[in-house]
């Protein structure tokens, strides 16, 4: 009976283009998705090659300098560009770039990666200057949004099938067929449920397909990317799944078609819209983080006061780094180089909190969202495809806190030469620190992304199972009535 | 004529306030709009003295340098922080991803940066709720709600051809239900909505400066009428072409999704692809070049000096720089402002007109939809857009130049008379500083707003006129 059922389930589809036009529209959107998407990561990757090939110029181009001067032709230009004087290098010339590449399925949702800055310029002064980094980018497109493969997942996939499955018990009252079918042997429950799973399985088939050919077309090697792959069908194939079963669910109460497409709008719209914004408010109002603008006027000050008392400092330090002080002589304590790197220290310092609150606020408030993203399957899918991606949250502060660990052993690295009084030696450009980016060993599928598909499991099961019991109930008085 | 349009209105207002729908659509709505409000006013009640006592430190800290070279004060420089418009309470707009201060230092012209989206969950990506896009985003709904059967319901229960026979024309009816449902839209939701904003504002700033924000306030007030008025009669419009309720509604949903959600990205994404902003690296390295080699690459740094030399000595008729009068330093730090003056204008302005041409695509589509029109005029009268934005960075530009060029000139004049203590040995009092006056910024007025948004406008007013004679022409039609 089953196989009658999809059949002519097929042909009814089939024959009011309704299936022919959902699944080329999505096939429009995953393809405009993921063009998007692949331009978006490409800019990211050539920034990123460029940025490479020019700091490796510049380092090569300083050590060849060098290499001439140690021959023995002597340097003529100006002391404060010295390549052997390790602060010029340090401070300026000699900067080191952090930077983080994309992943292999970046191109599906931008998340955070068009907002927080992937590559950061180091030297050994103005760690603050990190908090300032940004990229370019025209306010109105971040305010927008990206047209990315997530975005048809999260907002334009439950539409669609919303379209193919408001009216799926309605239509049959509508067109008078329902006392007929109610009065027959089969069951009707069995009958709806079976529509609706014929109807999912079409959409998931059609959209794993799409997606897939996409990511070929788009040459992501997805034997490499396989786990991610993985994760992102099944993460589609539950939600698709949940969004079938919550019209289901309203379709069962037995409502015209019109109330059940204002319902499931109406729940779309709660879902992705409402419930992420009320999130929002209530995470900045509850874990305010500190202004930037504080940040700055605290620097200016912490500077200020730093350079005001730097032969203290001095002292302080040499007393806590006995190790920093030359074998034979004395620090230069009228040094240009060792003043500002003093002052730079001190100045860290007294940020130091400051910009733990950052982190420390900015991690409540993202704790608090995990933990009230249950209210709203959008926002936690929304994070599952940012965690496919490599692009959201975690991924950039964990890189954030191995720029600030880098920072430190970059400065440290010349501190020790500035104070011992050496000079930068040819050889000693491959002993400057530079940066990886060291990909933390938690796995892919963790435990919160667990949380959330069982979530939405049990969420699609507790839909599935008031429809299935409702629509059991439906007697033959409602479809006259 | 009147008064059979005045007895529909009537007995369309007293169904609608009995209506269930508008009840709880409007106490939704009203939740809605008390969490917007609220996040609005703790916007602006912190934001706003936060940046001025800002730029007061700033100044201060800029004040008290002591005793000091000109051209290191003019790299201490100080900042400028852009004042929170009073409208940012009803409409935010895109401030979120608007910087919010600049370093004017010397021979920089830094970015506008430190946006405050990157210091908030990333769950904020999904959307804010201001007051603005409760009235334009969320009321729709409401108002489609309200009208999608306001026609339909009438011709299935066979009504409407009751009403046909008796002397009232189709255009009648469809006048006095929408007039119905505008009073009773206005009434319940819009008033009570703006004056409670508008009640917020003076609290949060006095009567004065709540009185100087008045002609932004009012032409918000207006539009926001106009999209009120758009969405009614785009409701029934469609209640009187479609049969059934239901297809009415689902149509409805669709104009109204199709604006809200999916015009926006497609057209920012469009907007990337045609013109693409260049990375902060790559356009750092252009400035650095060209300020090295000259905007046209060809008069290095070092030529256009050895000029300037040749040039000064000619003009004080001296062989030597240190035979001048006149500090040689100031002279050339000011000259090197102002060959520099020519990369940034030239970067900045390329910048700023692909930021012009992405806003363009959008804009064009925008005609998508009237939503998007209508919040941008919003967000623009508001003062959180990018026209404004770029105002404000113009302008701290003018008074970077300003400090650059006082500082240098006082190097020029002074940065010679103690011959022992020439150049950049001259140290420069506290006199100096306070010549600087502090920085301020005021708003552009509702002109400037209205000027740039001559498309929005237009492509808002077409939907309205559009729709208005739809109505007329769906009213003569109207058959049972």
């Amino acid at each position: 009976m089953f196989k009658h059922i999809m059949y002519y389930d097929w042909l009814l589809l089939w024959a009011n283009r309704t299936l022919a036009v959902s699944v080329s529209l999505l096939t429009l959107f995953t393809a405009f998705a993921l063009w998007n998407g692949a331009q978006h990561v490409s800019f990211q990757r050539q920034t990123l090659a460029v940025i490479q090939d020019s700091s490796q110029k510049t380092s090569s181009a300083l050590q060849a300098a060098v290499h001439e001067i140690e021959a023995g032709k002597p340097y003529t230009g100006n002391a404060f560009q010295n390549p052997q004087s390790p602060y010029p290098i340090g401070a300026n010339k000699g900067a080191r770039f952090a930077t983080l590449a994309p992943e292999p399925l970046a191109l599906i949702a931008f998340g955070q990666s068009d907002l927080l800055p992937y590559y950061y310029r180091i030297t050994m002064t103005k760690k603050q200057s990190l908090y300032h980094a940004e990229e370019i980018e025209n306010a109105a497109i971040l305010y927008n949004g990206n047209f990315d493969v997530a975005f048809v997942i999260v907002y334009l996939v439950p539409l669609l099938i919303i379209a193919l499955s408001y009216n799926i018990v309605a239509s049959e009252r509508e067109q008078g067929t329902l006392a007929m079918l109610l009065s027959s042997n089969a069951r009707f429950d069995s009958l709806v449920l079976t529509k609706y799973l014929f109807r999912f399985a079409l959409v998931d088939a059609a959209f794993s397909v799409v997606l897939i050919v996409g990511l070929l077309l788009a040459r992501v090697n997805l034997v490499e990317a396989a786990p991610q792959l993985g994760l992102l069908l099944l993460t589609t194939l539950l939600y698709a799944a949940f969004w079938f079963a919550l019209s289901f669910a309203v379709n069962s109460f037995g409502r015209n078609s019109g109330f059940n497409a204002a319902i499931l709008v109406g729940a779309w719209l709660l879902l992705v819209l409402i419930i992420p914004a009320t999130l929002s408010v209530l995470a900045t109002t509850l874990h305010p983080t500190p202004s930037r603008v504080e940040l700055i006027t605290t620097t200016r000050e912490a500077s200020d006061a730093a350079k005001k008392r730097s032969s203290q400092i001095l002292s302080k330090f040499l007393e806590d780094h006995p190790e920093l002080a030359p074998k034979d002589k004395q620090v230069d304590a009228k040094d240009f180089a060792v003043i500002a790197l003093t002052a730079q220290m001190d100045v860290d310092k007294t940020l130091k909190p400051l910009q733990d609150r950052f982190e420390s606020q900015l991690q409540a408030q993202q704790s608090l969202v995990r933990f009230y993203r249950v209210l709203s399957p959008a926002v936690f899918v929304q994070h599952t495809l940012n965690d496919i991606a490599g692009t959201g949250h975690e991924r950039y502060a964990t890189f954030n806190a191995q720029v600030v660990r880098f920072y430190a052993d970059f400065q440290q690295f010349f501190v020790k030469k500035i104070f011992r009084q050496e000079q930068m030696t040819s050889a000693d450009f491959e002993q400057v620190p530079a940066f990886r980016y060291q990909k933390p060993d938690a796995p892919l599928l963790g435990w919160s992304n667990i949380l959330n598909l069982s979530l939405l499991l049990a969420l699609t099961v507790v839909c599935a199972g008031v429809g299935l019991r409702r629509t059991a109930r439906l007697q033959l008085v409602y479809a006259v009535a | 004529m009147i008064t059979h349009v005045f007895f529909i209105a009537k007995k369309e207002i007293a169904d609608l306030l009995r209506d269930k729908r508008l009840r709880w659509s409007a106490l939704t709505l009203y939740v809605l709009f008390a969490v917007a409000l609220f996040s609005g006013w703790q916007y602006f009640t912190q934001t706003k003295p936060r940046h001025a006592d800002a730029q007061a430190a700033s100044y201060q800290q800029w004040l008290a340098q002591g005793s000091k070279n000109p051209h290191s004060a003019a790299h201490y420089g100080f900042y400028a922080y852009k004042p929170v418009p009073l409208l940012a309470v009803v409409d935010k707009g895109m401030d979120d991803y608007l910087g919010n201060a600049v370093w004017m230092e010397a021979h920089k012209q830094n970015n506008v940066s430190n946006r405050t989206a990157q210091d908030v969950a990333d769950v904020s990506r999904f959307g804010n709720i201001t007051v603005g896009f409760v009235l334009q985003f969320l009321l729709p709904i409401v108002i489609i709600l309200l009208t999608f059967n306001a026609v339909s319901k009438e011709r299935e229960s066979g009504t409407l051809r009751i009403l046909l026979s008796t002397q009232t024309s189709g255009v009648q009816i469809l006048v006095g239900k929408g007039a119905a449902a505008f009073a009773a839209v206005f009434g319940v939701i819009v008033l009570p909505m703006l004056l409670v904003s508008a009640g917020v504002m003076m609290l949060a700033v006095g009567g004065q400066d709540f009185v100087a924000s008045l002609p932004a306030f009012g032409v918000w007030v207006l539009f926001v009428l106009v999209s009120v008025v758009l969405w009614i009669a785009l409701g029934l419009v469609v209640s009187a072409s479609v049969r059934e309720s239901g297809a009415a509604l689902v149509v409805l949903l669709g104009v109204w999704t199709l604006g809200a959600f999916f015009v926006p990205r497609l057209s920012g994404s469009l907007a990337r692809t045609l013109h693409p902003t260049p990375s902060a690296f790559a356009f750092n390295e252009q400035i650095i070049f060209e300020k090295a080699n000259g905007v046209d690459g060809h008069n290095s740094a070092d030529e256009r000096s050895k000029a300037l030399e040749a040039r000064v000595l000619k003009q004080y008729g001296v062989d030597s720089l240190s035979q001048l009068p006149v500090s040689f330093a100031g002279i050339a730090l000011q000259e090197g402002e102002e060959s520099d003056y020519l990369v940034f204008d030239k970067n900045y302005g390329n910048l700023f007109q692909i930021f012009q041409r992405q806003e363009s695509v959008m804009e064009a589509l925008n005609l998508l939809s009237p939503v998007l029109a209508a919040q941008s005029i919003s967000r623009a009268l508001a003062g959180t857009d990018t026209d404004k934005h770029l105002h404000f960075t113009n302008n701290a530009e003018q008074f970077r130049r300003v400090i650059m060029k006082t500082m240098n000139d006082d190097m020029r004049d002074n940065g010679a008379k103690d011959k022992t203590k020439r150049d950049f040995g001259y140290m420069a009092s506290d006199e100096l500083w306070h010549k600087i006056p502090p920085y301020t910024y005021s708003q552009p007025g509702v002109g400037f707003v209205l000027g740039n948004q001559v498309l929005n406008i237009a492509s808002l007013l077409a939907w309205t006129v559009g729709t208005l004679g739809l109505l007329v022409w769906r009213g003569r039609l109207l058959k049972p």
